[in-house]
């Protein structure tokens, strides 16, 4: 039935990387181990956008998940050290994994329920695309030029929220304001 | 081809293991990374349903999906800037961050 190509071989391969380097952030017990298993399965997840044929996603996947994310979580895990060490399951472990499971089975019934595969992607096979950018920016300031707006705008304020959270006290800025005084 | 059967499966897969990480970790950075595998199964199935799922017949049209993962990705990064900003804030003030251990 399923006929071998290189095409089922990439996808194979790729979807088998994303989800064992998934399932190994969930097992492994060191935080540090867990996260660049978790850098793993984001590059897996962008192959397998390459192999939808979404170049720009792909390249923006590799950018913000694969280099900024990461490197955040990284931040993240060496500000707050020897504490964030481990990567130990709670003791709601057991109701997780259920939720986990049930969530699966969930899926598949509803996947098999509705016949999916008459969706072949054949007529977008007829488009003829050379590249995805241009018809993405094309979009993005065209038609959805208010979403793109107020992301924006969510931007600048996860970023004045960040540093506002982050920061300790007023005197910090008062000590940056008294120097720049005074070299004037 | 594959199948658009075989992403979805991959997807839902990725998904459940992602909650699992979130709901059943002691670690607040661990959940973070539990969320954030969450959202890149949902990336998944958006663009293998504009893949797929297309019945545009003029390219404009038939990348919505992409500009809808553009978004999430948006979303994401500020969604795991605000969360590391409460991770250190949390540290600062508890001593830990492990959810377990804070009691008041």
């Amino acid at each position: 039935m399923i006929e071998v190509n290189i095409y089922n071989a990439a996808f194979l391969l790729f979807s088998m990387i994303t989800l064992l380097s998934a399932i190994g952030v969930a097992v492994i017990n060191s935080l540090m181990r867990s996260l660049f298993l978790l850098i793993i399965s984001f590059i897996g997840v962008a192959s397998l956008f390459v192999l939808l044929s979404a170049d720009f996603i792909a390249i923006a996947q590799l950018l913000i998940y694969a280099g900024s994310i990461s490197i955040l979580l990284l931040f993240a895990v060496m500000l707050t050290p020897e504490v964030s060490i481990n990567n130990q399951n709670s003791k709601y472990f057991l109701f997780a994994a259920l939720t986990g499971i049930l969530f699966t089975y969930i899926m598949f019934l509803f996947i098999s329920i509705f016949d999916i595969n008459q969706l072949t992607g054949l007529s977008l096979d007829k488009l003829n695309f050379s590249n995805t950018i241009d018809k993405i920016g094309t979009l993005l300031l065209g038609k959805y030029i208010i979403a793109f707006e107020l992301a924006s705008i969510l931007l600048l304020f996860a970023l004045i929220g960040a540093i506002s959270i982050v920061r300790s006290n007023e005197s910090d800025f008062n000590i940056v304001a008294t120097k720049i005084k005074g070299k004037k | 081809m594959v199948s658009l059967e075989a992403y979805l499966l991959v997807a839902s897969i990725l998904f459940a293991i992602g909650l699992f990480i979130a709901l059943g970790k002691r670690n607040l950075i661990s959940i973070v990374m539990g969320i954030e595998i969450m959202l890149n199964a949902i990336n998944l199935v958006a663009i293998s349903f504009a893949r797929y799922g297309s019945m545009f017949d003029n390219q404009i049209d038939a990348l919505a999906g992409h500009v809808l993962v553009i978004f999430i990705l948006t979303v994401a990064a500020a969604e795991a800037a605000i969360a590391l900003a409460l991770c250190v804030l949390v540290y600062r003030h508890f001593n830990t961050i492990n959810v377990s251990d804070m009691t008041s």
